[in-house]
Formats: C-alpha cells, sequence, structure tokens
C-alpha cells in the first residue's frame, strides 16, 4: 500500500521560523541534525506554563507544583510510550544526550570496569560519545577500542565480530552518524554484545525524530537522545537505562530533589528515576517535549521516513552529479543527512556563501575529528534534513553549490 | 581590490579609506561581498610550507591562519595564509593596512574600516572573533619588535 504522503504545506505553517526571510532571501533551514526548528505546540506549551504553572516540581504541595509536577510526569510517560520503555522508571530527563552519555560513563563504570576491562566505541562517533569513554578507561586503567568504518561510511562488522570478547564491558555507540546519516545495525550489534556479557549504550540523538524507537525490541541497556534534536526545547535529554541497572549505579550529581533523608553523617537516596535527577530540572522544556513528541506522532513516522527518504534521494542525485564533489559514505541505510566537500573550497567558505543565499548548514568538522580524518576530509559542509524541508529546498541549495563550482572552476 | 605599489607613502588611515571607497560599490549586497572577500584572498601569495608552524599559527580563528613577519628598515612586513579564501581575503586586508608600517602606527591603530563597511556582519560572529585575534596578534608583533628596540638601546645606553 502506498504511503500517504506528507501535508507540506500544513507542516511548515505549524512552524513560526520557517516563516521569515534571511538578507532578503527566503530562508532554507538545513541544519537539523545540530537541532531543529519547533511547532507552535510546542511554543505555546512554554508561554503557557510560564504564564499559568510555573512552580517547582516534586517537592511542593500547592495547586501550581502539583500541576507542574503532573505535567513533567505525563511526559515521562509518553517518552516511556513513544520508545517503548518496560517501566516508567527507567526514564531519567537529563540536560542532554551529551548529559546522559557522561552520566552513564561515570556512574556504570564505577560497578563495571576493572583494569584491563575494555570499553567499544566506534569511528563515526560524535565527541560526545568518546570523551567521556576515554576519560573513563583513563581512570580505571581500562582499554578503550574503536570499531572501524568502512568507505561505504558502514560500521565494519567483521572486524566488529573479531573485537568482541569477554573483556569487553561496555559498548557504545551511535544507531545514527551525525555525519554520516549511516543507521547502524544495532539491534544486531546489541544481540552480538550480549552474547559476550558486554552491555549497550545507544546514542539515538539523530534517530529520535527519524527512525521509530522500540527499547525492548533493540534490547539497549542504555539509550540517550535529546530533545531538541526531536522539535523539543535545548536543554533537555533523556536516558534510558534496564532497570536493574538505575538500581545498581551510583547517584550522577547529588543535591536536591534526589534524596528521602540527609543529615550531616548520613544520606539516604530516593528511588528511581528521581535519584539520578539532582537539582531543579528544565521543566518548562520538559512538559514541551511531550508536545514534540506527539507532533511527530500525529504526523506519523512512515509519512516521515517516505518523506525524508525523498529528500535524501533528491539530495544524492542532485549533488553526485556535480563536477568536484566529495560525498562522504555512501550506505544505503541512512537519514537525509548528507556530509560533503567542494574541492578546492573550504567549507567555510561555502557555508558563508550558502548563509548569504539565506541557506542555513552545518560546516567544520561537525564533532567528529576522527571520522573525518578517516575519510581525509579536513572539514565538511552538512546538510540535514527534518519533515519540513522541500524537494525545491534541495534543488535551491544543490544549483547554489553548482554556481560555486562554476565560479571556482572557470 | 588594487593596493597601489606606492602604498609605502600611504597612512595607515588612507588605505582603510581605499578599502571602505572599494566596498562602498557593493552597496550591501553580502553575497558580493564575501565573493569580493574571497578575491582578494585569491590574490595573497600563498605562505611557503615551511613558515606554516606551530609558532606562526594564530588560535582562536575557525580555519587554519598563519602570520609571520620580517623587520626590514624598521618596518614591519607581514606574511599571512588560511586554508580558507574569505580568511586569506581579510588577512589580505589587514597586512595590506599594516605591513609596512611603524610600530607605533600598529600598535596604535584604529581599523576603523571594520565598523565603516559593516565587515562583522558580513563574516559573522564567529569570524569577529578570529579578526579580532588576528588583529591583537598584529599589534603585540608590533609591541614585540618595539620593546626589542628599546631593550637594545639601553643596553648601548642611547636611552
Amino acid at each position: 500500500m502506498p504511503h500517504s504522503k506528507l501535508d507540506i504545506s500544513n507542516i511548515r505553517a505549524q512552524f513560526p521560523v520557517l516563516n521569515q526571510t534571511v538578507y532578503d532571501k527566503p530562508f532554507i533551514y538545513l541544519d537539523n541534525a545540530a537541532t531543529t526548528q519547533k511547532p507552535a505546540s510546542v511554543i505555546s506549551s512554554t508561554v503557557d506554563y510560564y504564564s499559568s504553572y510555573n512552580a517547582n516540581v516534586h517537592r511542593g504541595i500547592h495547586f501550581l507544583s502539583d500541576r507542574s509536577t503532573s505535567a513533567v510526569e505525563s511526559t515521562r510517560r509518553y517518552v516511556q510510550k513513544f520508545i517503548n520503555a518496560k517501566g516508567i522508571c527507567e526514564i531519567i530527563f537529563t540536560k542532554s544526550t551529551t548529559d546522559s552519555i557522561n552520566l552513564v560513563a561515570s556512574t556504570y563504570s564505577k560497578i563495571s570496569l576493572l583494569p584491563g576491562d575494555q570499553v567499544v566505541i566506534s569511528a563515526m562517533e560524535h565527541h560526545s560519545n568518546i570523551l567521556p569513554w576515554q576519560a573513563v578507561c583513563k581512570e580505571k586503567k581500562a582499554e578503550l577500542k574503536v570499531i572501524p568504518v568502512l568507505e561505504t561510511g558502514e560500521l565494519d562488522m567483521e572486524q566488529l565480530k573479531i573485537m568482541m570478547s569477554g573483556k569487553v564491558k561496555i559498548v557504545s555507540l551511535c544507531y545514527v552518524s551525525n555525519t554520516l546519516g549511516t543507521i547502524n545495525p544495532i539491534k544486531e550489534i546489541i544481540a552480538i554484545a550480549h552474547k559476550f556479557g558486554a552491555v549497550v549504550l545507544v546514542d539515538a540523538a539523530q534517530a529520535l525524530a527519524h527512525i521509530p524507537i522500540d527499547v525492548q525490541d533493540l534490547d539497549c541497556d542504555f539509550l540517550a537522545a535529546s530533545a531538541h534534536k526531536a522539535y523539543g526545547p535545548t536543554g533537555v535529554g533523556i536516558l534510558y537505562a534496564k532497570q536493574k541497572y538505575l538500581e545498581e549505579m551510583p547517584p550522577y550529581q547529588l543535591g536536591g530533589g534526589m534524596v528521602d533523608n540527609v543529615s550531616f553523617n548520613s544520606v539516604t537516596y530516593s528511588s528511581i528515576p528521581h535519584k539520578f535527577e539532582a537539582g531543579t530540572p528544565n521543566i518548562a522544556g520538559i512538559i514541551a517535549f511531550e508536545q514534540a513528541l506527539k507532533f511527530i506522532d500525529e504526523v506519523g513516522f512512515e509519512k516521515i521516513q517516505s518523506h525524508e527518504s525523498n529528500l535524501l534521494q533528491c539530495l544524492l542525485e542532485s549533488l553526485s552529479i556535480l563536477k568536484n564533489v566529495v560525498l562522504l559514505g555512501s550506505s544505503i541505510h541512512r537519514v537525509s543527512i548528507i556530509s560533503m566537500y567542494i574541492k578546492g573550497i573550504h567549507s567555510l567558505d561555502v557555508g558563508m556563501l550558502l548563509d548569504a543565499n539565506g541557506i542555513a548548514v552545518r560546516t567544520g568538522n561537525l564533532c567528529t575529528q576522527p571520522l573525518l580524518d578517516l575519510f581525509k576530509a579536513p572539514n565538511v559542509v552538512r546538510i540535514s534534513c527534518a519533515m519540513y524541508n522541500t524537494e525545491q529546498e534541495i534543488l535551491q541549495i544543490s544549483k547554489k553549490f553548482n554556481t560555486f563550482i562554476e565560479k571556482l572552476y572557470r | 581590490m588594487t593596493i597601489s605599489s606606492s602604498k609605502l607613502f600611504k597612512g595607515i588611515g588612507q588605505i582603510q579609506d581605499e578599502i571602505i571607497r572599494e566596498f562602498k560599490y557593493l552597496q550591501g549586497d553580502r553575497e558580493a561581498a564575501i565573493n569580493y572577500i574571497m578575491e582578494i584572498g585569491e590574490k595573497l601569495p600563498p605562505m611557503l610550507p615551511l613558515r606554516k608552524t606551530e609558532h606562526n599559527i594564530v588560535y582562536g580563528c575557525v580555519s587554519n591562519v598563519w602570520l609571520s613577519y620580517e623587520v626590514r628598515d624598521g618596518l614591519i612586513h607581514f606574511e599571512g595564509d588560511s586554508d580558507a579564501n574569505v580568511t586569506k581575503g581579510l588577512l589580505a586586508i589587514l597586512i595590506a593596512i599594516l605591513s609596512r608600517q611603524k610600530l607605533d602606527a600598529i600598535i596604535n591603530a584604529n581599523l576603523y574600516f571594520i565598523t565603516e563597511i559593516g565587515l562583522l556582519n558580513y563574516i559573522g560572529q564567529q569570524r569577529s572573533f578570529g579578526l579580532a585575534n588576528v588583529v591583537k596578534h598584529m599589534k603585540t608583533i608590533a609591541l614585540t619588535e618595539k620593546n626589542k628596540i628599546r631593550r637594545r638601546r639601553r643596553r648601548k645606553g642611547t636611552v
């Protein structure tokens, strides 16, 4: 049965930021892997919160605090449902994917890593999924192993299988590469890792808005994601973790909101998930996040994936015919992210020229320096789509690339 | 940018006024301004690889920037390079203004052309920090050379 099409005009109408000109040119936003734009429902949720029921959560007994607490817990239930977590206590609110990964690296390593143990990541990881592991391996005298990436932009699964052994305690991988757009065979990797007794953390930052996630089906032990890459506010992240691990892990940050009893000599920590939620969270952000997830659900992943797949095709077709353009990776399993460079032009220069035409892309090393070193690309331009982008926008950016190339190589 | 070869006799102010006049022709067209800066950068002679040392890197720039200099007849001759054309263009402009000027003129230079042509609007926040770093670097070089001269004179007892 053919997928029913996404109503692009209706979708775009719900994102007020898209309706503007930049330097008198129509605004084209193609930097969604950095952050997505927000629908009106998310924006009005924030306004409504601060206008009507702003109050600190979990600790008050008055009407407003009750209402804000209920709203936060409602988001927690929605996230649980969105990723099909077994228990609501398995959903922790953090500041971001980076915060979630640091939480696991810092606390899970305390109960699992011994000298000589190994942590496995891949060469396509974001710095946020490299540096925390680098640090804990140094601290615990464990070894950091790196799964190579093939020229296609896919993980070298043969090497992965060779690398796995009883020494590997933690595997931490991205579901989707923020630079290559590659969708990794995460379920298969988790099954392999579990055979050797290793736990797996999935960095789902680039996946949450683009691929339906079922943590029980994947059987991942941890999953980290950010609200702001899924049409939600900045400053809100999620960490999913299997209950048994959360109960064993020591708290990450200490303070108010995560304790039951405190004296100067002793402390009793709260049960999960609150054990891992010290301090006042980004309440408005968490509440608005539910609206973002509802928005995705109302559009539907089927339509989103179909539309974004068309955008990817359009991108690949229009860019691959351009001379002197190098596209990184060629995996057929990818979301609509492409990183590329034009030979002879620094990506910063390309980015500035595109910006002058109202087009927003990301340039530089995309927080994946080791990956770019592998591809011998010191800097790249990344185009990353979301559900509100159109084929016309893709054709416009390709036209601009063509102009730059013609000018450079005349 | 047509930088006259008789620049030796032009002060920092005169060169800046020339630059301001050139940019006025662009009438605020952003893409034209960026292309223009890139064209200026294309004309900047490349730096020899052996001069692209760690010592000559200017930190705090979004692209790689190298800056070196020589002192000839009491004047500083700057040389710069970058892997990005817009950065090269900015370097070329700064070198055109500050190279072969007296040390005090460099140290005290008021680079008003930056505001006059709205340069920071064209190049954005990140590159603005980089530009400020390069200017600071060039002025520090001039100050360093001035201090060297002072020390030499003190040793000779002429101060």
